[in-house]
């Protein structure tokens, strides 16, 4: 290397500029929260402040400590590959995993016995439960599809990522959104949308959040030694493009002022709740779907070390669930106000939409023909594979409950509970646990502690799902029938408390099956920090091997 | 009814009936050229290594 003059260390025009967007925000914010009109958002306001101020002082320290030179594209002809966010997102998933689902497992408890609640108003149900989805989805989800997307985009590229504040200020921000959130509904901030219940200043910063997000994956595709962009960059860019469209189109609104947390919609009634589902709908297509898919497509590959069963296929799975997947929403609308083309609509594209997701199972499955012996070997591969079988399964459902009829029966009941987890812990669920199981040891040149432990989370966790959605299918349909029956004098048959009280043994049951899904997360924590603490193992890879020196 | 709602009904109905016909087959076409695309038997070679990227990297690999 000539590198015979050191550099003089100096700010980087990002470094500069960074910390006074932040200095300046971190002013506005405080004067924000001294004239807030509620003491909720006085807070939210005094984290921006604080977050801000440590953002100043984070880049700082992390100037002091850094090199006079930028971090180089690539040591001795090799991409020298950055995971320290990818190293970051993946432990605030494994925290942000372990919070969500035990706050699943006190719901679950309120429901079957809810003197639980203690009578206080931040752990009742209401509040509870946007935290325990936005906790599992957005914090679980997001981080590990942040930290998977932010490896895959690399390794696939084969260069180093972007920008060299950006990737931290996306982990970092969007971690800060999920705090901000998570804290707002605890104390009764919210817009009151399902999957979208942050207000208008949350969603103002994720915004800017994501569109570096996108940045960041843009220009790191675009510096690619590889000349073709692989079938998983392209799930995770329609998961970013889609998420932004989404959430842009679901929060068009006025806030009430710039000191109050409230914000008006600026369209109401039907309309309203057609763009909510639009939005609550293509979250689980583009969010729980797209982004796991871009994750099966690399991580299973990798870890069976075969190819994608058919990559033509990969592609026509990846355009046909854009084509399909975002009509899908108004199947959450049936019976109701909307017009009834509409209706049929999201019924139609919904059925339609199984071939694509079984096409796409069909390909991951596929992946291990002659590799079947690695599922009784490798209990990694087992919770990836069976993660698509869940996949499978509850696209299946899905378009089948989407269908009116079954709709008039499951819908508002517990089956619909018991259909998003299939989805939620058997398909993101496992994909997440098997891509960490991988991803984790390669970022940190650690072996694994124990596949035995993966072996137990494997199994205690599919013994915790089989009873969650068997005890909710039964509940649900016990539900729908008792909601529709008549006496032969043609009175409602059930009171709504005598189906909630029919209901408590398949609660109880439920909460025994969340129980078990906690147990394997812990045992999991548990793998991955004996896995850190010990010794790291020889790395061929990411380090100069090569004692030649540069001509 | 004043002219005001039946304008609105009008705009309404008029993009319905062209998202359900020329929306439907521009988009249906799209698809079409992209499954064309895909299964043109000339390009099979080249997909076929396409899907061995995630293993190239692996030259620097544990």
């Amino acid at each position: 290397m000539e590198r015979t003059h050191p550099i003089a260390k100096q700010l980087t025009f990002g470094e500069k500029s960074l910390s006074a967007i932040f200095f300046a925000l971190a002013i506005a914010t405080a004067y924000i929260a001294i004239n807030a009109y509620s003491s909720a958002y006085a807070f939210h306001a005094s984290l921006f402040s604080l977050g801000s101020i440590g953002a100043v002082i984070a880049i700082f320290l992390r100037y002091r400590a850094r090199d006079a030179a930028p971090a180089p594209l690539m040591i001795d002809g090799r991409p020298n590959y950055n995971y320290g966010p990818i190293k970051f997102a993946s432990l605030a998933a494994l925290f942000w995993g372990v919070a969500g689902f035990v706050v699943g497992l006190y719901l679950a408890l309120e429901l079957a016995y809810p003197a639980l609640n203690l009578d206080l108003p931040w752990i009742n149900f209401g509040r509870l439960r946007p935290l325990h989805t936005s906790a599992v989805i957005f914090a679980f989800g997001g981080n590990v599809l942040l930290a998977t997307s932010f490896y895959v985009m690399q390794r696939t590229s084969r260069a180093r990522i972007a920008g060299d504040l950006a990737p931290w200020f996306v982990m970092l921000g969007y971690n800060f959104f999920i705090l901000i959130a998570g804290t707002g509904y605890l104390l009764g901030v919210t817009r009151g949308h399902e999957y979208a219940e942050p207000e208008w200043y949350a969603i103002l910063w994720l915004v800017v959040v994501w569109v570096i997000y996108l940045l960041v994956y843009l220009f790191t595709l675009a510096r690619r030694a590889e000349p073709h962009i692989y079938v998983a960059n392209w799930f995770y860019l329609s998961f970013i493009v889609t998420v932004a469209v989404l959430v842009l189109g679901n929060n068009v609104e006025i806030p009430v002022s710039v000191f109050s947390p409230k914000s008006v919609i600026v369209w109401a009634g039907v309309q309203d709740a057609m763009i909510q589902w639009w939005y609550g709908h293509n979250a689980v297509g583009f969010f729980l779907t797209a982004g796991f898919l871009g994750i099966m497509y690399y991580f299973i590959p990798k870890r069976t070390g075969r190819p994608i069963y058919s990559y033509r296929l990969s592609i026509v799975h990846f355009w046909a669930l854009i084509f399909l997947y975002i009509w899908a929403g108004p199947h959450h609308l049936h019976y109701t106000a909307l017009p009834d083309w509409a209706q049929t609509l999201g019924m139609v594209f919904s059925v339609v939409l199984w071939m694509p997701s079984w096409g796409g199972m069909i390909n991951g499955l596929m992946t291990l023909s002659g590799a079947w012996d690695k599922l009784r070997t490798d209990p990694v591969l087992r919770m990836l594979v069976v993660s698509v079988a869940f996949y499978g399964m509850s696209t299946f459902e899905g378009p089948l409950m989407s269908v009116k009829a079954v709709n008039s029966l499951s819908h508002y009941t517990d089956w619909g509970i018991g259909h998003v987890h299939s989805g939620s812990l058997g398909w993101v669920g496992f994909v997440s646990f098997g891509a960490l199981y991988c991803l984790i040891p390669w970022v940190y040149n650690r072996r694994l502690y124990s596949l035995k432990l993966v072996n137990w989370h494997f199994w205690i966790s599919t013994i915790g799902i089989v009873f969650y959605i068997s005890s909710m299918w039964v509940a649900g349909i016990m539900q729908g029938l008792m909601w529709r029956a008549y006496t032969p004098q043609g009175f409602l048959e059930y009171s709504f408390v005598e189906t909630t009280e029919a209901l408590h043994p398949e609660y109880v049951i439920r909460a025994i099956g969340g129980g078990l899904f906690v147990i394997g997360a812990l045992i999991m924590v548990y793998n991955i920090w004996r896995t850190l603490a010990s010794p790291a193992v020889e790395p061929a890879r990411d380090v100069a091997v090569s004692p030649i020196p540069a001509e | 009814m004043n002219a005001g709602s039946a304008e609105v009904v009008s705009t309404y109905e008029s993009w319905r009936a062209f998202a359900a016909s020329w929306g439907l087959i521009f988009f249906g076409l799209i698809f079409l050229g992209v499954v064309v695309y895909v299964f043109w038997p000339s390009r099979r070679k080249q997909f076929e290594q396409d899907a061995r990227i995630p293993f190239r990297e692996d030259d620097n690999d544990v």
